[in-house]
């Protein structure tokens, strides 16, 4: 599967493959250090290089595996499980049952090679369940050996196991919806960020102030360094091989996967078009009314409340109508209203600025034809003119 | 908000959570029972992002709300983030009618900030039948990082569409109606006439048409004035349709109703692009009348008249004619699309003399309703259906005037392309 250029689909897809490969890296290396007592830094080096292969040789068969017809596929997919789990259930039961002296360190070797085989036959199925759960059985298998290891275990499975969710759900959702070029590879960092840490801080937190001891009478190598239950050699080690192995899945997956200058999109699909982010723009803020000062501001005022009262009585000025037509569409009382208008047309366009005389005639007129207006009320209440078009 | 998409490894992740618990309880495992816990953070975690950041987010659609069959459309969605929290991998899912894949969905990565938008456009093909169709609702959604949990809302925005029959040129029109002009022309010229350009008004004169009588100006006046219009340089193409109960027949697109609707809409296409204003006539039990006009905007309309049309009238295609008759222009063309051939050849004589005389260019389309499955008629029998048509075929002959029968046989897309559509009778 390859991927347009431009697109960070194919970062977002090694990284998956990289949280994959880390999921079974550290499940693998975790139950191999807590059971296998002769375990040193390049067995953990040998079962990196051995599921880098098995992954990365995954996506070399995977064209061959998806010409498998899909009965045959099934049919495989269901006899391999029964096979499964009626091998490992058994030994799991008997492993949790009796950790010490039951089939655990060879359990833990059969299931890391099953997790190689899983990767290897990944691209048999649409998802990779049979991975996730070898993985974590595996990290089951090393939790049980408790102490330092099997808290080590824990915090690292539910690392890894929240890494690769995170991850996957970006790489699904980019495939089956295209989304046009960008970068979502920070996206999906800070999201993962924020999904893993507190779990690993809770599960660090519990193993820390409830320490469990490993199950006695085994001796394994990390109880060699004296009292403390770390081998910090160990430790070292197999910090440097997750790092190191999960980096080099990483940059081989972007390789592998980077689209060739030649090759043709397999499918043509109308992917949508997007445009830039743009700020949304607040709605305009309500207009302040004029302030006019002086007396044809008391004019004005006066014809304003005239006009809210109007607007309250259900007759509202609308706004090509004029002073002239307005006074004609309220009626009653016909004397203040004329004077009124008059007076308020003088004020808003006239020369001169109107006297004392004046405004107190305006604010009487005004009185009255608000008090007409809240009597008349709703029930008969003037008509405007029929709308009238030439 | 509804439902919850079950991502594929949510079940496991449960299986992983329970088992580990379990299995910490019974030998008393610290590792396993945080593990377990850790795992039900995750839970806890993506159930409460899910809707992150959903109830801030709108969606405005904006789409021209008409379309031909087999058209690409375009379909402009405006995602605001109205919210506080930033948007990531947003779903909007519309559900477009028009065509087969009726819903559409398109993903907007993010980030979206917030009191931002941005404009996503999907495209898709209306691939059904023409008709009246709607787009929406709209829904859009949002999942937890980890994609355990899907959160939507939907958004009721409905919006009708039309979608018009697919057109074809008819090229034998041309030779009929006159040529199209490459230069630039005028269409109308500023003397009394009777375009859809408005020249004036005058005193009303005995014999105008009370139609044109101008209210405004009368009242005004006191006294009647009447509109006037400029005369068209470009004469009217007219359109009547058959809209007689009677000749339905067939069903799907094998119906007279189809077969009438898709030749009217070529016919209105073909004489529009040709810088021609167009009319349209029909009498269904409501009247489907759309007055002369020109443009893309009026061939909508006619166009949107036209798939409203239904065959639920009572009035003959040759009593519709008479009725409009006196109100076609002098020198402008009209097609007659009538649904049988079973008709009158006397009256349609008579109604051919009166175009001759007012110098009238008809155009006869009848689709032969006896080749279609009979619905509310006795069915014919086929060599009846024949002679019928043949009988009409020679009128044409004889009349000297341009027409043709379409049959169900005919495939409409091959037939009214062809420049030899109306024979060479004229």
């Amino acid at each position: 599967v390859s991927t347009p250029a431009g697109d960070d689909r194919a970062a977002i897809d090694a990284a998956r493959l990289g949280m994959v490969y880390f999921l079974s890296l550290s499940s693998v290396t975790n139950a191999v250090q807590a059971w296998t007592p002769s375990s040193g830094p390049w067995v953990f080096l040998a079962w990196a290089v051995a599921l880098a292969a098995s992954l990365l040789a995954a996506e070399r068969v995977a064209p061959a595996l998806e010409t498998i017809d899909a009965v045959r596929r099934n049919r495989i997919l269901v006899l391999s499980a029964i096979a499964y789990f009626g091998l490992v259930l058994p030994s799991m039961v008997s492993a949790v049952t009796n950790p010490i002296s039951g089939p655990t360190p060879t359990l833990t070797n059969v299931l890391a090679i099953l997790q190689a085989a899983f990767l290897v036959s990944s691209r048999l199925s649409e998802g990779i369940g049979a991975v996730l759960t070898n993985a974590l059985l595996l990290s089951l298998l090393a939790c049980l050996r408790g102490g330092f290891v099997g808290g080590e275990a824990a915090v690292v499975a539910v690392a890894s196991l929240g890494c690769f969710l995170v991850f996957d759900h970006y790489s699904r959702t980019l495939a089956a919806y295209p989304a046009g070029p960008g970068s979502r590879l920070g996206l999906a960092w800070k999201d993962t960020a924020a999904m893993v840490l507190p779990a690993v801080a809770l599960v660090s937190l519990l193993v820390v102030a409830v320490p469990a001891e490993p199950p006695p009478g085994r001796t394994i190598s990390v109880r060699r360094s004296g009292e403390r239950d770390i081998d910090w050699r160990i430790l070292r080690a197999v910090m440097i091989v997750w790092v190191g192995g999960t980096s080099a899945v990483y940059v081989a997956g972007r390789f592998m996967r980077r689209r060739r200058p030649d090759e043709e999109a397999i499918l043509e699909v109308l992917d949508p078009i997007r445009g830039h982010v743009e700020r949304i723009v607040p709605p305009p803020e309500a207009q302040t009314p004029v302030a006019y000062p002086g007396s044809r501001g008391r004019i004005v005022r006066a014809y304003a409340r005239v006009l809210s009262e109007a607007a309250q009585s259900g007759v509202p000025r609308a706004p090509g109508v004029t002073a002239d037509e307005f006074a004609h569409v309220v009626g009653e009382p016909r004397g203040p209203v004329a004077s009124l208008t008059d007076a308020f047309v003088r004020a808003r366009y006239g020369p001169t600025d109107p006297t004392e005389t004046d405004v107190l005639a305006a604010e009487s007129a005004a009185a009255e034809v608000i008090e007409s207006l809240r009597r008349r009320g709703l029930r008969d209440r003037p008509r405007p003119p029929a709308h009238q078009v030439s | 908000m509804t439902g919850a998409r079950t991502s594929p490894h949510r079940r496991l992740l449960v299986f992983a959570a329970l088992g580990a618990g379990i299995a910490g309880l019974v030998t008393a495992s610290t590792a396993l029972v945080a593990a377990s816990l850790g795992c039900a953070l995750f839970f806890f975690q993506a159930w409460l992002l899910r809707s992150r950041g959903l109830d801030g987010l709108r969606v405005q659609r904006q789409v021209y709300g008409a379309a031909f069959e087999e058209d690409m459309v375009g379909v402009d969605l405006l995602l605001e983030n109205h919210g506080a929290r930033e948007g990531r991998l947003i779903v909007i899912a519309d559900t477009f009618g028009p065509g087969l894949a009726s819903t559409q969905v398109a993903l907007e990565p993010g980030p979206l900030p917030p009191q931002r938008r941005r404009r996503l456009q999907y495209r898709t093909f209306c691939s059904r039948q023409w008709g009246m169709y709607t787009v929406g609702p709209l829904w859009v959604g949002t999942w937890d990082p980890m994609g355990l949990f899907h959160a939507q809302r939907r958004l009721e925005q409905v919006a009708p569409m039309a979608l018009y029959p697919r057109v074809h040129e008819i090229t034998a029109l041309g030779a009929r109606t006159g040529r199209a002009a490459l230069s630039p022309e005028e269409l109308s010229a500023p003397r009394t006439g009777q375009s859809a350009f408005y020249l004036g008004v005058r005193d009303y004169w005995p014999g105008d048409d009370w139609r044109s009588i101008h209210w405004p100006a009368m009242a005004r006046r006191g006294e009647p004035m009447v509109r006037e219009r400029e005369v068209d340089l470009v004469p009217p193409f007219t359109l009547f349709v058959d809209l007689h109960r009677e000749g339905r027949a067939g069903v799907g697109t094998k119906s007279t109703l189809e077969y009438v609707v898709r030749v009217g809409a070529s016919l209105l296409w073909t004489a529009t692009r040709r810088g021609q204003s167009v009319q349209v006539v029909g009498e269904g039990a409501d009247p489907l009348l759309v007055p002369a006009g020109r443009g893309e905007a009026h061939l909508s309309h006619a166009l949107f008249e036209l798939i409203h049309a239904r065959q639920d009238g009572d009035t003959s295609l040759p009593d519709l004619v008479e009725r409009y008759l006196p109100h076609l222009h002098s020198g402008s063309a009209a097609a007659l699309v009538a649904v049988t051939t079973a008709v009158d050849l006397a009256r349609i004589g008579y109604l051919l003399e009166t175009f001759r005389t007012t110098n009238l260019q008809p155009l006869l389309i009848f689709v032969d309703g006896d080749s279609f499955a009979p619905l509310h008629r006795p069915r014919v029998t086929r060599a009846e259906a024949e002679g019928r048509r043949q009988a009409f075929v020679q009128f044409l002959d004889e009349a000297g005037v341009p027409g043709v029968v379409l049959g169900i046989e005919q495939e409409l897309a091959e037939t009214l392309p062809r420049p030899d559509l109306f024979g060479v009778r004229a």
